[in-house]
């Protein structure tokens, strides 16, 4: 018999999360928002390190619950996160959402607690499938076409995932999940598939286009979740690789130039999130107990004070019903403790001292400059002044005080709040006490982060970036906001890519041979007539064709990795 | 004579509430003072600056460094950012026809 201590605790938030799915009850599914979280913190804080619940199934050899020092503070960041969220949401009814948020939760906190790379492979997909539905939930036809853009993505990153579990399996003979060679076939396909979920640039497209097309809830529910899971697999499996500063580097600088000029907040702050995701794939890259230790503690910074930005524009959305730069203003009037709050948010991602992400920053350009890395500190420090432009004082600034748009909603209500509140109160302390948080990295980290230099060097940077931002609006070369779209990568899949997708299509289809019989078969199935296309669910069109394709090329690596290994 | 209509009393809390906690920001002068204090801040770390201990030879040993990434990053990034609107800002429904189609 298994015991509570052998349970993985996503497996608390999962069950949750299908009690909300099958419940006609909305005060049950309420319960579950809370209850779901609580039992998953319960589970992570009993258990004790090592590894749990190992067992024989399909052949294989799985480590359904592997708890050390990197899985417990993920672990322990999505706990809270899923519970703030889940407070968050309590006024929604929505079953769709709910189940969704939950299992979405409890599918990234079983891929973190999985001591195997078949039940982390397993646990991921569970994660990546139900996000679809928070996606969806909105169930307006851009947040459909959306989904199938996210699914599309998330769905490659699964086959690409199976592939080097696959191979590498095969060529190690062991599942472990644990250091992996980027430069072999499996480990390489590997990093790719969390490159993909982590946002690497070029394949980033998915998140700014997804997270703002989710309600204001959803929203809170998908940033903590998917992107920091592939930093704990970055951190995992790719620590020290060279590759990851490259990337991380370029991750830092150019969302920034998005987030300047874009219009909606919850896009911005899209673009905030793969900036800062930058600032942790360098950080694992440069590797060592500094570089390592500042990605990890910055991730749990992140969950919580990128939440809390998500949270206070999400107030707002919900209250006026708009995010856009130049439909809002002054709001502290009506909105004074969604403002503070958000406040708090902003300054804690801009890295102000005693706030949460001035520890973490200040360890990696100590890794940084420790290691003779001064191209990358310097990309570091111009990063940190473009962060507050974007998300220090952009999001307060245009939501709260800057010209009065004449909105007078109500303040949020008092469940988001309670939220808001939970999360500045982490920031917060966090921020006071950085060595709280270094004491549980995954390896020892002695850090002077309120040394004198440390804290003037920060001000002063911050300080001058704060009146150069107010220099800029006074002689009106900030640029005004502008209702539109910026073009990202995500033209040559929406543009050029659509054509060849339907190019692909007619040809399978047309063919006589066994391919073409499939393509036929598949075609039904996911074409303009077909059962997917015609769901009122799925209604995504072209973008939902593509996802079913590469749900079936998923399988087929799933079977194909699994004949490869035995 | 037109009828009073009377605001309900939570959206007087609100207010009530944001007076107390910004409404300072209405008094005449408050964004002066508020840039001045900022101003002082900015001009108190570069006085301590000269007493900051300093790596041998680094670029950060210049004196007001940091001062300069911090309003030069930012400044090139709001320039480039009005670079990247003029080249791929595009309207608001400018996918909309494509995904009309499909």
């Amino acid at each position: 018999m298994i015991s509570l201590d052998q349970f993985n605790p996503g497996f608390a938030l999962i069950l949750a999360g299908l009690v909300c799915a099958l419940s006609p009850w909305v005060g049950l599914r309420r319960l579950m928002l809370l209850a779901g979280p609580m039992a998953s913190a319960l589970l992570i804080l009993s258990a004790g390190f090592g590894e749990h619940g190992a067992t024989d199934a399909l052949r294989f050899h799985l480590i359904l619950f592997r708890l050390d020092e990197l899985s417990f503070l993920f672990g322990l960041g999505f706990a809270l996160a899923a519970l703030l969220a889940g407070v968050f949401a309590l006024h929604i009814a929505d079953r769709l959402e709910s189940a969704s948020g939950l299992l979405h939760a409890g599918g990234a906190m079983a891929a973190v607690f999985a001591g195997d790379l078949v039940t982390f492979f397993l646990a991921v997909e569970v994660m990546a499938l139900v996000g679809a539905g928070i996606v969806l939930a909105p169930r307006t036809a851009e947040s459909a076409r959306a989904t199938g853009r996210y699914l599309t993505m998330q769905l490659l990153a699964g086959g690409l995932l199976a592939a080097g579990v696959a191979l590498t399996a095969g060529a190690e003979r062991s599942l472990d999940f644990n250091s992996l060679r980027p430069d072999s076939w499996g480990g390489g396909l590997i990093l790719l598939a969390l490159g993909i979920k982590c946002a690497f640039p070029g394949v980033h497209f998915w998140l700014k286009d997804s997270y703002p097309r989710a309600s204001a809830t959803g929203a809170v529910f998908l940033a903590p979740f998917t992107t920091k899971l592939a930093v704990y697999g970055l951190a995992r499996a790719f620590a020290g690789a060279d590759v990851l500063i490259w990337v991380g580097a370029i991750m830092v600088i150019f969302p920034i130039i998005y987030a300047t000029v874009e219009n909606d907040l919850r896009r911005v702050l899209s673009y905030s999130l793969i900036n800062q995701l930058g600032f942790m794939v360098l950080g694992i890259g440069i590797g060592g107990p500094l570089g390592v230790g500042g990605a990890v503690a910055l991730a749990f910074c992140h969950i919580f004070y990128k939440g809390l930005l998500f949270m206070g524009v999400g107030a707002v959305l919900h209250r006026t019903g708009t995010a856009k730069v130049t439909e809002l203003g002054g709001l502290w009037r009506t909105m004074p403790v969604t403002a503070l709050f958000t406040i708090i948010g902003a300054a804690s991602i801009a890295a102000v001292p005693l706030f949460a992400g001035f520890g973490p920053k200040s360890l990696l350009t100590d890794a940084a400059t420790g290691q003779g890395l001064w191209w990358v500190w310097f990309v570091l420090l111009v990063g940190a002044a473009g962060v507050l432009e974007h998300a220090g004082l952009k999001i307060p600034f245009f939501s709260f005080f800057a010209a009065d748009s004449g909105k007078r909603p109500k303040e949020a209500p008092l469940n988001m709040l309670l939220a808001m509140a939970g999360s500045a109160a982490i920031c917060i302390f966090v921020g006071v006490n950085p060595s709280w948080l270094y004491s549980l990295l995954p390896a020892p980290v002695n850090h002077d982060t309120f040394s004198v230099s440390h804290v003037l060097v920060q001000l002063q940077l911050l300080s001058f970036a704060a009146l150069a931002f107010v220099a800029l609006r006074r002689f009106g070369v900030h640029p005004h906001a502008r209702d539109g779209i910026l073009l990202d990568v995500d033209w040559f899949v929406r543009r050029p890519g659509r054509v060849l997708a339907r190019w692909a299509m007619r040809t399978l289809s047309s063919g006589e041979t066994a391919l073409g019989e499939l393509g036929r078969a598949m075609s039904t199935f996911v074409g303009p007539e077909g059962p997917i296309a015609r769901s009122r669910l799925w209604r995504g069109g072209a973008s939902n064709a593509s996802a079913a394709w590469i749900a079936a090329i998923l399988a087929v690596a799933v079977v194909a990795g699994l004949s490869t290994f035995y | 004579m037109s009828k009073k209509t009377k605001k309900p009393q939570v959206e007087e809390d609100d207010e009530e509430t944001g007076r107390k906690l910004f409404g300072w920001l209405e008094r005449p002068g408050a964004t002066f003072y508020v840039i001045l204090a900022l101003a002082a801040v900015a001009a108190g770390t570069l006085f301590f600056d000269a007493f900051r201990a300093r790596s041998a030879g680094g670029l950060d040993s210049l004196w007001g460094f940091y001062a300069l990434i911090g309003a030069g990053g930012l400044t090139a990034a709001v320039l480039a950012g009005i670079g990247l609107q003029a080249l791929l800002g595009r309207p608001l429904n400018y996918y909309e026809a494509d995904d009309d189609q499909s």
